[in-house]
């Protein structure tokens, strides 16, 4: 029995954006395929529906690359069904402009990633295991706040937080007496430990599901040669064993060090140092798994975020596969979307229209060239 | 961009400098104002000129106030051992509204920011331990926005307050993080106020 897709984009409207002309494209639950020519737009498309969602690109932090040329701002609208509900999401960007709506009304990024979240599956960027922590943060906060959009605000207000603690310990460091100045730190310590005491829960509790989830027989590991890839969460500050992780844990280790951040002039605790471990066999993949390894284990490691989106909202995300063909041997591309295979939408960008030709599980193919969208037929 | 005659483009500045207001709007107030009667535009620049002379802060609360103390601290009415803190003018006519609260305020004019440079000596934190010095006010409430300075703020205040039996409490219930109290509505502003915790 098939199970209803519960979050659709059932449209997308697309003006100025890249090189693609103007247009208005209808797509369907299950598996939409575009193909085309590289350089021709099937990404721009991707990437269109990727910012309409979470309002920002996975190609370029650059915004003011995005509007087609001779234009300074571009806009995006579309039709999302959200369990039988209907949604109307937009946004407008370009330089130092970006006005997001839902419904009709002035919206925020916290409200419109609870109607229509994106995974998207891209040539696959090793920053996971090549990258600094701030990549693999930015990769477990990322599924946070798709699964919870209301964490948007409590990392707004560590980040916040953070940056006057800073600029009070700068101070401390350029200004004695700092007397004055150790009061005003506990202040904002407490600020600190309320948002750290969060994230590393919510941290710690994403790492939990997404092992579970790469634990799992027949699951997204299986993709990976070799033995299982695990992961684990690596906080900051290490408490001793059997400490929660409590915002009184917290504050106390934030005291603690506190002599230490006046000294150095910035923060030295907190989850702005957490970090990820991605092992195999107990050793750090980052170090000794081979590039083939470190891909497989990142499609893997997406896979489980969809699941556990899944698990944590109620629906899967609208999924976006930029060329298949490219990421993985034709082996595992075919394994890959046979475990992907369910009740969510795909949108698949392919140099190959041939591949998916009498594929039976394609709902919708478009066909892209110099921008210009058609029906495949 | 050809640019605007000097008096023009002085008063756009000015404009600009208010909260909300961009160049595009600047730029339309100042023209509207051209195009009213001379009249309109004389008692426009009065009624600023008014505020400069006219108001002050209040010396006990620091309440802006064109009485000197203003109508709150010299109403007999009032309940005098219990101060609410907040952040601006504005904040005190929001709790007014409210109507749930009859004791008396204290003005901060601000909270602590380190990033813009504002540190309690540019807060009126030092005039506001010196009304609780006699030890006749016995309950504080902080009642700063909820965002992160706000919170610091309070979190600040609620450390160097603390003395003997005083109560420090704060607002807790049903205000919303983030929220200033200018725009909280009168019923949830209610709320919070009778539902307010100890801060320790
Ligand atoms: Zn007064």
């Amino acid at each position: 029995m098939k199970k209803p897709t519960e979050t659709v984009l059932r449209s997308l409207n697309c003006v100025s954006f890249r090189n693609l002309q103007d247009t208005h494209i209808e797509w369907c639950a299950g598996l939409n395929v575009i193909s085309g020519d590289n350089g021709h737009g099937k990404t721009n498309l991707l990437e269109a529906c990727f910012f309409l969602a979470m309002g920002r690109s996975f190609r370029t932090a650059r915004v003011d690359a995005l509007p087609r040329r001779g234009s300074s701002s571009f806009s995006l609208g579309g039709e999302v069904s959200h369990r039988q509900v209907s949604h109307r999401l937009g946004v407008k960007a370009g330089r130092g402009l970006r006005e997001r709506t839902l419904d009709g009304c002035q919206s925020d990024l916290g409200r419109t990633l609870g109607v229509l979240a994106c995974l998207v599956f891209a040539a696959p960027r090793l920053a996971l295991f090549r990258g600094g922590p701030d990549d693999r943060r930015r990769f477990l906060d990322r599924g946070i706040v798709g699964g919870k959009p209301f964490m948007v605000e409590t990392y707004r207000d560590h980040l916040r937080a953070l940056r006057q603690k800073n600029r009070l310990l700068k101070q401390a460091r350029q200004a004695r007496p700092v007397a004055a100045l150790r009061d005003q730190l506990a202040a904002f310590n407490d600020q600190l430990a309320g948002t750290a005491a969060t994230i590393r829960r919510e941290r710690e509790d994403y790492v939990k599901r997404l092992g579970k989830v790469l634990a799992r027989d027949e699951g997204p590991a299986e993709l990976v040669p070799g033995r299982r890839p695990e992961i684990s969460y690596q906080p900051h500050p290490t408490l001793e064993e059997g400490m929660t992780g409590s915002r009184e844990q917290l504050m106390a280790a934030y005291e603690e060090r506190a002599e230490d951040e006046i000294r150095r002039g910035h923060a030295l605790v907190g989850p702005q140092r957490d970090d990820l471990s991605i092992h195999q066999d107990g050793a750090e993949m980052s170090r000794f798994a081979s590039a083939g390894q470190q891909r497989a284990t990142l499609i893997a490691l997406k896979m489980s975020k969809m699941l556990v989106h899944k698990e944590m909202t109620g629906s899967y995300p609208l999924l976006l596969v930029d060329d298949v063909d490219a990421e993985l041997d034709a082996h595992r591309t075919r394994r890959a979307l046979h475990l992907l295979s369910g009740p969510y939408q795909v949108l698949v960008a392919s140099a190959s229209a041939e591949a998916w030709a009498g594929d039976r599980r394609v709902v919708r193919h478009l066909r892209v060239r110099d921008g210009i969208i058609s029906r495949f037929s | 961009m050809t640019s605007f005659p000097g008096p023009v483009a002085r008063l756009i500045d000015e404009f600009r400098k208010l909260p909300g207001i961009g160049s595009k709007s600047a730029q339309r107030l100042v023209f509207h104002l051209i195009a009213r009667p001379a009249d309109d535009v004389r008692s426009l620049a009065a009624a600023v000129a008014d505020l400069e002379e006219g108001v002050r802060p209040c010396r006990i609360c620091h309440q802006i106030t064109d009485i000197d103390p203003c109508a709150v601290c010299s109403d007999p009415g009032r309940d005098t051992t219990v101060i609410c803190v907040v952040e601006r003018p504005s904040d005190v006519l929001a709790v007014e509204d409210s109507g749930e609260y009859r004791g008396l305020y204290h003005v901060l004019h601000g909270v602590l920011n380190p990033l813009a440079g504002i540190g309690p000596e540019a807060l009126t934190i030092a005039a506001l331990e010196q009304r609780l010095a006699p030890g006749t006010v016995h309950e504080v409430i902080l009642a700063t926005n909820a965002g992160v300075e706000g919170e610091a703020t309070a979190s600040y205040l609620a450390r160097r307050l603390a003395a003997g039996d005083l109560r420090i409490t704060r607002p807790a219930q049903g205000m919303p993080a983030g929220s200033e109290l200018e725009y909280t509505d009168r019923l949830t502003l209610a709320r919070a106020l009778r539902g307010r915790q100890n801060m320790d």
